[in-house]
């Protein structure tokens, strides 16, 4: 089995839960991403030796495990929580999505005009781990998206943020969400 | 030559005022502190004029408050010059060292007035200067005085020029080296490098870094930008480009859609303009076509009733003939009963019975007529008898009648009893009854309806409108998609021909140019062909005659050469031409005066102008052909621009083209599958409603039955108890009937037994009479037989009497009924036919009707459907301009124009319109994401300069628009050439300026060289083995990666630049080291400190001194070398061998001047290598200026000086000695 030689390297970045996306604007990434996606077979099956799958998404990677039940309910508020995220960029702008770039700053200013981002700022402080402001909750949510790779910082300067292809994973991630059609009408607790 | 040749102080420096004659080798003494090392210092500021690098201590008093403490110090130098000497003045002035240039040799007077005293201004001196004296401004700025001191010219005005020691730009290192001389520097091999380049060149080389790093800046990004346009994914697509393609696809959806909507809502206006018009008059045909059926139900009704009462009618005919047809049937069975024909019979003979009882009756007249008497009082007997069987008979006759009477009576009183009975049955029953026929009537028309439905059914098409629709739709569809596929095929065939054209004048201008570029090519062959010749000619100068002519024959060529020939002899070899000793100038003998021959033999330096001029030529025509080639890019270039937009717009149109056709397609199948949906339904619907009208129809027949049945029920149930009330009354009138003829027997009994015994009188006394009679002869038997005969006919006549009625009115019903029996039958059945005719006639005519109304109801249901659509319509439109999508298009709504004519419905319209809107949001939506997507590739600096940061719809399509030209116009190969040919350029750059800078490393080898070798011939020092120097290549690593850039490029002169960096895949591996290089020189440059590359850069210096057993090795930087005096000694060296280098190189121009060196506390070494280094400094015209407590060999100086200090603290100076010989 011939395995690539950025291996490690590749393992170093999945293992930690993150992503390699085929835009980001970090060029090693970049190759890793091109090197998994021409190999992806050996890795695969390299990588499930060690109990690690390696998953394909739609131009981006990630490793995926199989859960102990102890575990589900951990994740499932993780999921709540990326799931109130999402609605509220895809409040602040519909077409939020892989390769879509912005600022804090515009995101406070369209806060200032839509009262119902706001709402779901307001919602969001509980993932901020008790900011207060407006921008600082901004600031963690962004912080918590960069820490698992699915937005990066394009320019220091400016403070430009580009959405990564990884984004499209928070966006499956709601899409398959079933609610039975019972449920559907009952008023949540 | 020029010099420094005095120093004078004043006021300076504890001095008061001391000049000091420098010319030659000084040697300062004197003890500790008495101003020795300030005097070098001072000489020093001279140099390098830097108060901080004269070597004063930290803490001491700084440079100007120590020399010039008061506003009369100056410290003057005085320095001479070819011209005469000149005078640098230096003086405090606001607290600061300035500096005045003077021409003219120093003299006290300038400066001290009789009294001894320094001038406190400027204003005195120039007063004491008089008019002839010329004079510098004040001089404030270090730099301008080291620039006019040392001759740069650059920046400095034509005034100063004068004032200069020497002529060099470059002369920095001069100061230096004097000043690390004294300073005992260590020594640092990048300075004596620096000091080694600057004096081959006064231009520095340098290789400009921020250049390459601008140029080069993003030259990665950029690279891999443009890489994405081509670099494929493992399936083999170009994820970049088919990401773009999503791009131009859905923008050109969103584009059609735009159209789409356009016409839609133009459409609409259309439509909403027609309905608006059309509705009144649909209401009035509604109207129209309402009364129409109203009156054709009128007439339907109408002809109703008049079958009925024809129905009536004939119906009673029929009834009359029916009821006479069984009276004669009744009648005939009654005359047959009582034999009717008998009783004709008997009552036919009746004139034959009175006939014989007429001559019986005569006979016995005739018999008795004798008797008469007697009979006629048998006659009276009998008569009486007869009498009173007569009164009798008629008393008992009028009781009968009596009786009869009553009976009569009391019938009449039943049958009206009775009359009234029924009268109440049939009244309590006749609501029933009609309540019954109600129903029925209800139940007829209901049917009647049904089938007026039915037959409308049967005429109503369903979903016409739908299917029509339809249909139209298919057919426009169609119609579209021919028109898409011909519009595609003459698009495609436009394209072709655009692409033919230019094909066509490319293949034209590329033979032009072709043409014109192989004349050129001739002609430049022609010009090396002769060059080659004249390059011949001169290397092959020295072995032929011309040569040989040359060195041995001056003058030849007015002599010889006017005659030789040039081609065959002149340049020959081998003709070993030898000078023959006679001074005749004759010719084989023969003398010509060749002053009448114009002719001049070529030189060798005509021939090299002819190779210049030649090669002038080339270079000519090879501008032409690049300027060729240029013009022949811009012509393409222009071709491309006259061409490309048009095949763009095309190609657009064909993308619209295909667009609609797929769309078309899409909504063809749709619409197939709609029609044959609809048919099937149309066809199943009909199906459905009529079966169910027919059950129904059936239905109510059962009930028609049932109703009908229920009405003979009633009747007969009527009709029961009218019998039974009339079989009663029959019984009452049967009891009278018997109990009267009961009454009626008794009394015919009575007169039975009265006229029995009234017979047995009347035989009793015709007996008598009989008796009488025979008894007086008369012919008894006879009259008895007569009698008896008579008495028969008697009976049988009454018979006759009683019957003959009857018979008479057998005779009347025969004329009557039985003879017109078969008439009635056959009228009877005529009759009925009569009916069955008017009956099919009239349900004929009813079927007709019910035919017209049931279309004409399907042609008002169709009406008030339209109606009612037209109702829809306008309210679906009402809400409609409620609508987001309303709002998009409300501009468009404003004209009517008639070729937006449809025949869509306005809620299609709307609903139409609404799905392009909200598809139109979808597919915005989808452009955002794609174009996020594409964006995502590249950062924002891209190359390209797709702007990555887009918020407005506008803003989204703008880029759409551009995208799809930059791929429709192959931008991307732009600017893969543009990229390409940069850095193609900047690699020639690169080589071009490496080189150049290389290019030094011979000459700087020979700087090192002779440097070595002079230390080797000149070392006068016994410790010091050997002082080398040596070039290593540069471990700078930007100029490793050039060094390697330019390799690269020599190497593949050929290739770059015209080859593409990016796609030949022969290149791959080159282009791939070029790019690498690249790369790694943009790190480099980024790693790098220094803006520049200088030609120090280039390469490394070394030195290595080997002093006794120690050996310093290959080293850069040397701090000391063996113990203190070694280590002065060593370094002297070596600044003063680097002070004479640049000294010989820096002032190219002008090379007569003298500097000196400081050296402080000179008592370290031994005197016989103070001699050595006043000869090593001297024979490079260097003059050196020492002090040392003590003096040791005071030949070896021109001067020496005591230095001594007063009471005072003020330092005197002493000149000891002074040798009369200049060095």
């Amino acid at each position: 089995m011939q395995i690539p030689k950025q291996t490690a390297e590749i393992f170093e970045i999945l293992s930690r839960g993150q992503f390699i996306c085929s835009n980001s604007s970090d060029d090693s990434v970049c190759k890793l991403y091109g090197i998994i996606d021409e190999s992806f077979g050996e890795l695969y099956d390299y990588f499930a030796s060690i109990n690690f799958i390696l998953e394909r998404g739609d131009e981006y990677f990630y490793f995926s495990r199989v859960e102990s039940k102890v575990d589900l309910e951990r994740k499932i508020e993780t999921a709540f929580k990326w799931i109130d995220i999402i609605d509220f960029l895809k409040t602040f702008d519909s077409s939020f999505g892989s390769g879509y770039r912005f600022t804090p700053s515009d995101i406070l200013v369209k806060l200032n005009m839509d009262a119902e981002l706001k709402t779901k700022l307001d919602g969001l402080r509980k993932h901020s781990g008790g900011k207060d402001k407006f921008n600082e909750i901004i600031d963690k949510i962004l912080e918590l998206l960069e820490k698992d790779k699915f937005i990066e910082l394009e320019n220091e300067i400016s403070h430009l943020y580009k959405v990564l292809a990884s984004f499209k994973y928070l966006e499956q991630l709601v899409l398959t969400i079933d609610i039975p059609e019972e449920v559907k009408n009952e008023i949540p607790e | 030559m020029r010099y420094l040749n005095k120093i004078i102080f004043i006021n300076s420096a504890s001095i008061k005022y001391s000049e000091i004659g420098i010319d030659g080798n000084v040697h300062f003494i004197g003890t500790q502190g008495v101003g020795k090392s300030t005097i070098l210092r001072a000489l020093l500021f001279f140099y390098n004029a830097n108060q901080l690098r004269v070597g004063i201590p930290v803490g001491k008093k700084s440079f100007v408050d120590f020399y010039l403490p008061f506003q009369n110090s100056y410290v003057i130098y005085e320095v001479i010059r070819e011209s005469g000497p000149f005078c640098v003045l230096v003086f405090k002035s606001q607290g600061r060292v300035c500096f005045r240039f003077f021409d003219t040799t120093y003299d006290k007077k300038y400066f001290i007035d009789s009294e001894g005293k320094a001038f406190e201004s400027w204003d005195k001196t120039k007063l004491a200067f008089g008019r002839d004296i010329n004079y510098t401004r004040r001089i404030d700025s270090y730099e301008d005085y080291r620039n006019i001191l040392y001759g740069n010219s650059k920046g400095i005005t034509s005034e100063f020029r004068k004032y200069a020691i020497l002529e060099s730009k470059q002369y920095q290192n001069i100061p230096r080296t004097i000043q690390n001389v004294f300073l005992n520097s260590k020594l640092d091999a990048e300075f004596i490098k620096d000091t080694i380049i600057k004096s081959l060149n006064e231009e520095d080389i340098k290789i400009d870094l921020t250049n390459y790093s601008h140029h080069l800046k993003g030259f990665e990004t950029q690279l891999s930008d443009i890489k994405k346009w081509t670099e494929k994914n493992k399936s083999g697509e170009v994820i970049v480009r088919k990401q773009a393609d999503i791009v131009a696809t859905t923008y050109s959806a969103i584009k059609h859609l735009e159209r789409e909507k356009k016409q839609l809502a133009m459409q609409l206006v259309w439509a909403l303009n027609n309905i608006e018009k059309q509705q009144p008059k649909i209401v009035e045909k509604l109207e129209r076509e309402e009364s129409k059926r109203n009156k054709l139900n009128e007439k339907a009704s109408e002809i109703e009733k008049t079958f009925d009462k024809k129905k009536e009618k004939i119906q009673s005919q029929i009834s009359v003939f029916k009821s006479k047809i069984s009276e004669a049937n009744a009648k005939a069975k009654e005359y047959e009963q009582i034999n009717i024909e008998s009783i004709i019979q008997r009552v036919a003979k009746k004139s034959d019975l009175e006939g014989e009882r007429q001559n019986l009756l005569e006979e016995r007249e005739l018999l008795s007529a004798k008797f008469t008497e007697i009979n006629q009082r048998y006659e009276a007997q009998l008569k009486q008898i007869e009498n009173q069987l007569q009164q009798f008979e008629n008393s008992k006759q009028t009781e009968k009648l009596i009786a009869r009477e009553n009976l009569q009576l009391f019938k009449e009183n039943l049958t009206k009893q009775y009359e009234k009975l029924f009268e109440e049955i049939k009244k309590q029953h006749r609501e029933e009854l009609q309540l019954a026929k109600n129903l029925l009537e209800e139940k007829k028309t209901a049917i009647s309806n049904l089938h007026i439905k039915k037959a409308e059914i049967r005429h109503k098409r369903f979903y016409e409108t739908e299917i029509e629709e339809v249909k139209n739709e298919i057919v426009n569809r169609n119609e579209s998609i021919r028109k898409s596929d011909n519009d595609i095929k003459q698009f495609g065939e436009q394209v072709k021909t655009i692409q033919k054209h230019w094909d066509l004048e490319k293949v034209r201008i590329e033979e032009i140019f072709e043409n014109k570029k192989g004349k050129c090519s001739e002609q430049i062959n022609k010009l090396n062909n002769e060059i080659t010749s004249i390059n011949e000619k001169i290397e092959n100068s020295k072995d032929s005659l011309y040569g040989w002519l040359n060195e041995q024959y001056p003058g030849w060529e007015k002599t010889i050469g006017k005659v030789i020939d040039e081609e065959n002899i002149l340049f020959k070899q081998g003709l070993s031409p030898e000078r023959i000793s006679r001074s005749d100038l004759s010719f084989y003998g023969i003398c010509l005066d060749l002053n009448e021959i114009s002719k001049t033999v070529k030189t060798v330096s005509d021939y090299e102008n002819d190779k210049t001029e030649l090669n002038g030529q080339i270079e000519t025509i090879q501008k032409n052909i690049s300027e060729l080639l240029e013009h022949l890019n811009n012509d393409l270039e222009k071709l491309k621009r006259k061409h490309q937009p048009k095949i763009n717009e095309i190609k657009d149109d064909i993308r619209n083209s295909e667009y609609t056709r797929d769309q078309s397609k899409s909504k063809l199948e749709e619409a197939k599958v709609k029609l044959n949906d609809f048919t099937n339904k149309a066809e199943s619907e009909k199906k459905l409603v009529l079966e169910d009208i027919e059950t129904e129809i059936q239905k109510a027949s059962e009930g028609i039955f049932n109703a009908e049945s229920e009405v003979i029920e009633i009747e007969k149930s009527i009709n029961k108890q009218v019998e039974l009330k009339r079989k009663e009354k029959e019984r009452k009138a049967e009891a009278e009937q018997q109990k009267t003829s009961d009454i009626a027997a008794k009394i015919d009994f009575e007169i039975q037994n009265k006229k029995q015994d009234s017979q047995k009188r009347t035989d009793a006394v015709k007996a008598q009479q009989q008796r009488e009679l025979s008894d007086k002869g008369a012919d008894v038997t006879r009259i008895t037989d007569i009698e008896k005969r008579v008495a028969d006919i008697n009976y049988e006549l009454h018979f006759i009497e009683n019957n003959r009625d009857k018979v008479a009115e057998y005779n009347k019903d025969k004329r009557e009924l039985f003879d017109k029996i078969d008439e009635f039958k056959s009228k009877k059945d005529l009759f009925e036919q009569q009916l069955e005719t008017e009956l099919t006639k009239h349900n004929l005519q009813k079927q007709k009707l019910f035919d017209e109304i049931g279309l004409l109801n399907t042609e008002i249901e169709a009406i008030k459907k339209e109606l009612d659509n037209i109702g829809i319509d306008l309210k679906e439109f009402e809400s409609f301009k409620l609508t987001d999508c309303y709002k998009s298009i409300e501009e468009l709504t404003k004209e009517l124009q008639e070729e937006n004519k449809t025949d869509k419905r306005c809620k299609s319209l709307i609903e139409e319109l609404n799905q392009s809107y909200y598809k139109g949001i979808d597919r915005y939506r989808e452009l955002q994401e794609a174009i996020n997507k594409f964006n995502g590739n590249f950062s924002s600096q891209n190359i390209f300069n797709f702007k990555t940061n887009l918020i407005e719809k506008a803003e989204y399509f703008k880029f759409a628009e551009d995208l799809k030209e930059f791929i429709d116009e192959d931008k991307v190969s732009d600017f893969e050439r543009r990229v390409n040919e940069r850095f193609a350029h900047i690699i020639k750059q690169i080589g071009k300026e490496t080189t150049d800078l290389l290019s030094k490393e011979g000459e700087i080898q020979k700087v090192i060289t002779d440097i070595n070798k002079d230390f080797i011939a000149r070392n006068f020092v016994g410790v010091i083995k050997s002082i080398e120097l040596r070039i290593v290549s540069s471990v700078n690593k930007v100029v490793q990666i050039l060094i390697e850039i330019k390799k690269f490029n020599d190497e593949n002169i050929n290739d770059l630049g015209t080859a593409n960096l990016f796609s030949s895949p022969d290149q791959e591996a080159k282009n791939k080291k070029a790019v690498e290089l690249l790369k790694q020189l943009v790190k480099e440059i980024s790693d790098f400190k220094e803006k520049e590359i200088t030609l120090s850069d280039s390469f490394e210096l070394q030195f290595r001194i080997v002093e006794n057993d120690n050996d310093t090795n290959w080293v850069e930087k040397l701090s000391n070398v063996g113990s203190d005096g070694t280590d002065v000694l060593v370094k002297a060296m070596i600044n003063i061998m680097l002070l004479n280098v640049f000294k010989e190189g820096a002032s190219k121009r002008f090379r007569d001047f003298r500097l000196h060196c400081m050296m402080d506390e000179i008592g370290k070494l031994h005197p016989n290598n103070v001699k050595g280094i006043l000869e090593f400094a001297n024979s490079r015209n260097i003059l050196l200026i020492n002090s040392s407590p003590t003096t040791y060999n005071a030949t070896d100086y021109r001067y020496t000086y005591l230095l001594a200090k007063n009471t005072e603290n003020v330092t005197t100076i002493k000149r000891l000695v002074k040798k009369g010989a200049e060095v």
